[in-house]
């Protein structure tokens, strides 16, 4: 081994035997703490109290009847809208409708009662209702009251020969849709 | 159309060929074709531009992608079914009504 070798060696080792003389030492202490944690997503259930809204029999020219139904908000989340889809069938079971469509004399009223108010929400005819989506409700928080519904059916008495609707029927399928109310970032402590 | 009807359509046209002399090789190659290098700053400038447009489109289109929320929500349906049946009526007579005036009329000899 030359001299310089030795010198190369002997400062390593200097430098070993220095850093391990002022290095501190690596012990610690430690502590470990668990917490169970648990995520439980939301419930979102639109309840209604009647399946069947309306069964009107013999209805004519000039008629309203009424309905009443409430929807429930028995979910845990918000809900930011509830939007009706309706539409309907025509049972021509009389005289030959020829192509006088009875959805186009059919007038709907839909009406929100609350606080003893009622608050109306849409007027119109079958056939505009039809395959046209309504937003009925805006905001339903859950757990808050159940919404109460009336819905008023009139057959327009349109001052014509009307008679060709006679024993004819409607088949009517409304749809409640609800949606969930917007994800709040910063939900939650 | 002979071959000098064509010479001298290419003489206006362009360049003087002669098609009664036997060439060799092809006809085409007598024409001088432009230098290659000649266009190629305008191709090399819009297939830069090309990747360009393609590098800010799919930028731009990964930071939305990436930094957009889900569109996923929850939804609930209920449906409801209701019927209405129209009643029977008796059709009214289409009679024609008399005014006071007419009758009087039809009364008077």
């Amino acid at each position: 081994m030359t001299i310089r070798h030795e010198l190369v060696m002997s400062i390593i080792l200097a430098a070993l035997g220095l850093s391990l003389i002022t290095g501190g030492t690596t012990a610690y202490f430690t502590d470990v703490f668990s917490t169970d944690n648990q995520i439980t997503t939301g419930s979102l259930d639109l309840g209604a109290n009647k399946e069947t809204i309306f069964q009107i029999e013999d209805l004519v020219p000039g008629d309203t009847q009424e309905s009443r139904f409430e929807l429930t908000n028995d979910g845990s989340v918000d809900m930011k809208e509830i939007i009706l889809h309706a539409s309907y069938e025509v049972v021509d079971k009389g005289e030959p409708n020829n192509g006088d469509n009875l959805g186009n004399y059919i007038l709907v009223e839909l009406l929100l009662n609350q606080d003893e108010e009622e608050t109306r929400i849409f007027e119109k005819t079958l056939s505009e209702l039809n395959d046209n989506s309504m937003p009925i409700v805006e905001s339903f928080p859950a757990g808050d009251i159940a919404k109460n519904f009336t819905v008023r059916l009139t057959l327009v008495d349109n001052g014509e020969d009307q008679s060709h609707f006679q024993e004819d029927q409607l088949e009517l399928n409304w749809e409640f849709k609800a949606i969930q109310q917007d994800g709040d970032a910063e939900n939650g402590e | 159309m002979g071959n000098k009807d064509i010479q001298s359509l290419f003489k206006d046209q362009c360049c003087d060929i002669n098609l009664d002399q036997e060439t060799e090789g092809r006809v085409g190659d007598q024409f001088e074709r432009p230098p290659q290098g000649k266009n190629k700053p305008r191709n090399v400038f819009i297939l830069h531009f090309f990747k360009m447009v393609m590098f800010m489109y799919l930028l731009l289109f990964s930071a939305g992608y990436v930094t957009t929320n889900t569109a996923a929500y929850l939804t609930d349906h209920q449906e409801s079914n209701g019927s209405v049946s129209i009643g029977k009526w008796e059709q009214e007579d289409i009679g024609v009504s008399l005014t006071g005036a007419e009758e009087d009329e039809q009364a008077a000899p």
